[in-house]
């Protein structure tokens, strides 16, 4: 006898029933194993983290990334789908920090790394049932009985064997470039972190008076950082550009203080503003090139070339003066352009962002609480020009939303820069929903890559496999690939060694070179590189599965959201692009932001977010996923609320209810 | 009505499927939506006689394993979308009776087209005398006139459409006459003006000149155009521009008597002018209606035979005399008595016109 479906409900007690039938039957894991041995599609699973809790958005990625493999098997493809954690990373740490009420990376070290670690690896999975269960209610059908887990040891070993892979080519290199870096997580951050990052923000800024040697004229320049200014080594003007020195009353009409400035011709006007000014003269800015001027601020003993006007190209009229202070170490331009005129290195800040004991007044603070400072300092000196606050967008820690400072790091690159025409021309290969993406977003993300920082001065990690020479005249390195090769050139590595710090750490390699002992590089890497290795990793290839991983290579379909173009959507290219010279995946659908019914982000603070669990449960799942498949493009932000999904549910299971209604009668009358 | 509906289903399992296959879900999912519509507003709608007919004769067997058909296939196209509910129907209407069907929905591989019964010609027609129907009802919503209401006329704009079209069009509208190629601006005002917040941002001060401008064109053209998503230029002190959709409001409205909804090309106009013979018969079908549902709340078997007795005015009184051959007929009723004291009236509103009525069952 047909049994009525009730639409009162929301159909969520159907649901449930439906989802008893799936497990009596065993029905997932049978359509898993539909068309054993016809063609292959496959889809991957971009790994969350499990240490946090699912939200309204990851329903959206979970139902779109559904609909695609499930058409494939009734296709007749046989369709691989395994789930994946991502486990790595400082956003597990940091959790551990707060968890244990410590906080850096001292206080980690003091606490016990290998204890800390273990807090990682236990937390990893926090809230794993709470993601199976939204994944089960939601119908989103990917294999999480046999997940791949990013910190396994199998896992490790393969993200090993890709940088051995990269190391082999070339593309590994240690750098000391100056970085974006967190001084609160005490570590660098890689060129896709930093673009996650951007806010507005009303700093200090300043244009300070560099008076010149045995003249009685000062160079104006302008800065957003005045805490870089006791670091300052050198003035960097545009060469081609016109210059103007003009004699400037600073006091009043009836108290005339005359003083001489030297400033680019063109932003005289924006520059001094109502200070009446008499032009003295002008000259091509390659004229003033080696003018010397006296040190600005008397803290660091420099040996070595500085305090001197030099050229940048990069020097424009947009802003400031035309005249920009380098600081070496805390700029990619200033460290750049002063390699280039030869001018010496310093550093005044600690790597907690904190001044060094040289800088006396300010010693031992955060850089960026100095700036007030620092202006009253050099106003007290007769050596501020101006000060005002300024807005700009400045880069900040996406983790903990720390202002990033720009600091010299040693740092491990896999050079992405000589890949770029490699990486433009295989995402162009790549179907892209909507295609916008593919020239737009990530085309020109791709067109302007720089080289990734892949190390992280951090514990919870895949280790960099990499390991020194201690001898500082051998200094040969090594690149290890597998762990076998692990124990083939290490010192009595044990049998089960775990892959992960601290454990690693006390492996050392004899050096094939001079027969001394070889320490391994202190840094993790990247999680970015983790799952950017899914699709050989998952499968433990090389070493395992090489049919598996021949057969589901490249993907026929991914699907996340838009932000991802930075972060997995790059590092799957990246990594694919390095090892196999093609990307990764053949179609991505990107995914627009869920937004409340206004047409507002969903945020904590407004509190208008919807629970992805009281969703499933009180409208149902089949609702939820129509009003995600139904309402504008996937690309487009979705407006989501329990009343607009009832909506939609009425909207449609309304007709196919009253269909059903009359076919009611068809088992009443089963001669039919 | 039956080959239609499977016309319908085939393009739709072909249509999904290659919607799917470009990794465009909206559409696949939107071609779904709208084929549940003309499942249910039309195709079960069209046949509810045929669905509840008494006998079990061919006509009701078509119609059902047509649904059945076309249930069963429709959600083995909507699988990948909502998984829970075709599984709940499937395990009904198919695991049940069939016993070589595979256990669950998502064991099934997708449908296969049948190319033969895709008839393009038949689905466009239908189409669009389904389209007429949703402009007519919407006519009839904004003219405040029930559907019982015959109507004498309908006009609209296109040239023609076969009879059988037409006989379904007017069954479903419930007029007598459909009039084809119908000049629509001999029914229809149009009221065209510029949307102020937008143009007047731009030509604040040539408002009035521009609404001079549109009062001098063709107001039925413009209005099409506007409303196709055309862009009409004009000029002012040797400036264009362009008059759409954004920048005008259009406001068509049917002239007196007239009831008028249009979409696109296609312009519907109900001639709401009811004459007595009309009025009567909506009386009629009214108290029609009326008794149907009477016997069905109080439980009458569908074949008992009935008394009807009726009172309180005149008017209808006349209007049941004159036609109680058809009321007796449509009822199953035997005796029809008028203006008898009984306690068990039901007073009802027929039309404006208030009228007790009563219900029993006569045994033989």
């Amino acid at each position: 006898m047909y049994k009525k479906v009730e639409l009162k409900d929301g159909f969520v007690g159907m649901e449930k029933e439906v989802a008893k039938i799936w497990k009596e039957k065993d029905v997932i894991k049978k359509n898993f194993n539909m068309n054993k041995g016809k063609r292959y599609f496959t889809f991957y699973d971009g790994p969350p983290t499990a240490n946090g809790k699912p939200h309204v958005g990851h329903i959206e990625t979970r139902v779109m990334k559904d609909i695609i493999p499930r058409y494939k098997v009734m296709k007749g493809y046989q369709v691989i789908r395994k789930a994946g954690w991502d486990t790595h990373g400082l956003p597990v740490e940091l959790e551990i920090e707060k968890k244990l009420g410590i906080s850096g990376k001292e206080q980690i070290e003091e606490y016990g790394v290998e204890k800390f670690v273990k807090e990682c690896k236990n937390s990893v999975f926090t809230y794993v049932s709470m993601w199976e269960d939204m994944t089960n209610k939601v119908g989103f059908w990917v294999d999480m009985e046999n997940p791949y887990v990013t910190y396994h040891n199998d896992y490790i070993e393969s993200v090993w064997w890709a940088l051995k892979q990269m190391w082999e080519k070339g593309l590994l290199y240690e750098g000391h470039k100056v970085m974006p870096y967190c001084p609160r997580c005490g570590t660098a951050l890689s060129s896709h972190e930093v673009a996650q990052g951007y806010k507005d923000v009303k700093d200090l800024t300043c244009i300070a008076k560099f008076k010149i040697v045995g003249e009685d004229k000062y160079i104006l320049a302008w800065t957003t950082t005045p805490w870089t200014l006791p670091s300052n080594l050198a003035l960097c003007l545009n060469k081609s550009y016109e210059y103007a020195e003009v004699k400037a009353n600073i006091g009043t009409d009836d108290e005339p203080i005359y003083e001489t400035y030297i400033l680019a011709k063109d932003l005289l006007e924006t520059v001094l503003k109502e200070t009446p000014y008499e032009l003295l003269k002008t000259y091509k800015g390659e004229e003033l090139l080696g003018t010397k001027y006296e040190q600005l601020m008397p803290f660091a003993k420099v040996t070595g070339k500085a305090f001197e006007v030099i050229h940048g190209d990069f020097v424009n009229l947009e802003d400031g003066t035309g005249i920009v202070h380098i600081a070496p170490a805390y700029g990619e331009d200033d460290s750049l352009v002063s390699k280039q005129n030869g001018i010496t290195f310093i550093n005044l800040v600690d790597k907690s962002g904190k001044f060094v004991k040289e800088v006396e007044p300010w010693a031992g603070k955060f850089v960026r609480d100095c700036s007030e400072d620092i202006c009253k300092w050099l106003e007290n000196e007769n050596k501020l020009f101006s000060k005002e606050k300024h807005i700009h967008s400045y880069p900040h820690c996406w983790r903990c939303d720390t202002p990033l400072l720009y600091y010299p790091k040693e740092s491990w690159f896999v050079a992405m820069s000589k890949l770029r025409n490699e990486l433009v021309a295989n995402n162009n290969k790549v179907n892209w929903y909507p295609d916008t993406i593919r020239t737009g977003r990530f085309g020109k993300f791709l067109e302007n890559v720089i080289d990734w920082g892949i190390s992280r001065d951090r514990y919870w990690g895949t280790p960099l496999p990499i390991w020194t020479c201690e001898d500082e005249n051998c200094n040969h390195q090594e690149c290890i690939g597998s762990i076998e090769e692990l124990k083939e050139k290490g010192i009595d590595v044990p049998e089960d060694i775990e892959l992960h710090k601290p454990y690693i750490d006390n492996v050392y390699l004899k050096c094939p070179k001079c027969g001394k002992k070889m320490k391994r590089a202190r840094e993790v890497i990247d999680c970015w590189f983790d799952s950017g290795s899914m699709p050989f990793a998952q499968w433990h290839y090389p070493f395992e599965n090489k049919e598996m991983f021949d057969n589901n290579f490249p993907a026929g379909f991914i699907s996340e959201a838009v932000d991802q173009t930075r972060g997995w959507f790059y590092t799957l290219t990246a990594i694919g692009t390095a090892l196999f010279g093609r990307s990764p995946f053949e179609n991505c659908i990107v995914l627009g932001h869920v937004l409340d019914e206004k047409g507002q982000k969903m945020s904590k603070s407004k509190g208008n977010g919807v629970d992805p669990m009281t969703l499933l449960e009180t409208v149902g799942a089949d609702a939820t996923r129509w009003h995600f498949y139904t309402c504008g493009a996937p690309w487009l932000p979705t407006r989501l609320g329990l009343k607009s999904v009832q909506e939609t549910r009425k909207r449609f299971f309304k007709h196919i209810m009253e269909c059903l209604f009359i076919l009611c009668f068809i088992c009443r009358n089963r001669s039919i | 009505m039956d080959k239609w509906i499977i016309s319908k289903l085939n393009t739709l399992v072909k249509e999904v499927d290659e919607k799917l296959e470009n990794y465009d879900i909206t559409f696949a999912a939107k071609k779904i939506e709208d084929f549940t519509d003309e499942l249910s507003n039309w195709y079960v709608r069209r046949n509810r006689e045929r669905f509840w007919s008494q006998e079990l004769n061919d006509e009701k067997i078509g119609a059902y394993c047509t649904l059945y058909k076309v249930l069963t296939t429709l959600i083995k196209v909507s699988a990948p979308f909502v998984p829970f509910m075709v599984e709940e129907i499937y395990q009904n209407l198919v695991v049940g009776l069939d016993s070589q069907a595979p256990e669950s929905v998502h064991l099934c591989l997708w449908p296969e087209v049948d190319e033969e019964a895709i008839d393009k010609n038949l689905e466009s027609e239908m189409d669009l005398a389904y389209k007429i129907v949703k402009l007519g009802r919407s006519a009839r919503n904004l003219s405040n006139i029930k559907n019982r209401q015959p109507l004498s006329k309908m006009l609209v704009s296109i040239n023609t459409l076969p009879e059988y079209y037409a006989d379904i069009v007017k069954e479903e509208l419930n007029v007598k006459e459909m009039e084809f190629g119908a000049e629509m601006s001999d029914y229809v005002n149009f009221e065209i003006k510029p949307n102020l917040p937008v143009l007047g941002k731009e030509y604040g001060k040539f408002i009035p000149k521009i609404k001079q401008e549109i009062e001098k064109m063709n107001q039925m053209d413009l209005a099409n155009k506007v409303k196709n998503g055309g862009t009409e230029y004009i000029e002012i002190d040797d400036m264009q521009i362009g008059l759409n959709s954004d920048n005008l409001l259009v406001m068509m409205q049917g002239k007196e008597e007239f009831s008028f909804s249009g979409e696109g090309e296609i312009g519907v106009v109900l001639d709401t002018h009811i004459t007595p013979e009309l009025k009567e018969e909506g009386y009629v079908r009214e108290i029609l209606s009326k008794v149907q549902n009477m016997r069905k709340d109080n439980g009458f078997e569908v074949l008992d035979n009935i008394n009807l007795y009726v009172s309180g005015n005149n008017i209808l009184e006349e209007i049941i005399k004159k036609n109680e051959k058809l009321i007796k007929h449509d009822t199953l009723t035997i005796n029809i008595i008028y203006n008898q004291n009984r306690s068990t009236y039901t007073d009802t509103n027929i039309n404006g016109e208030m009228l007790k009525i009563d219900v029993e069952v006569v045994r033989q």
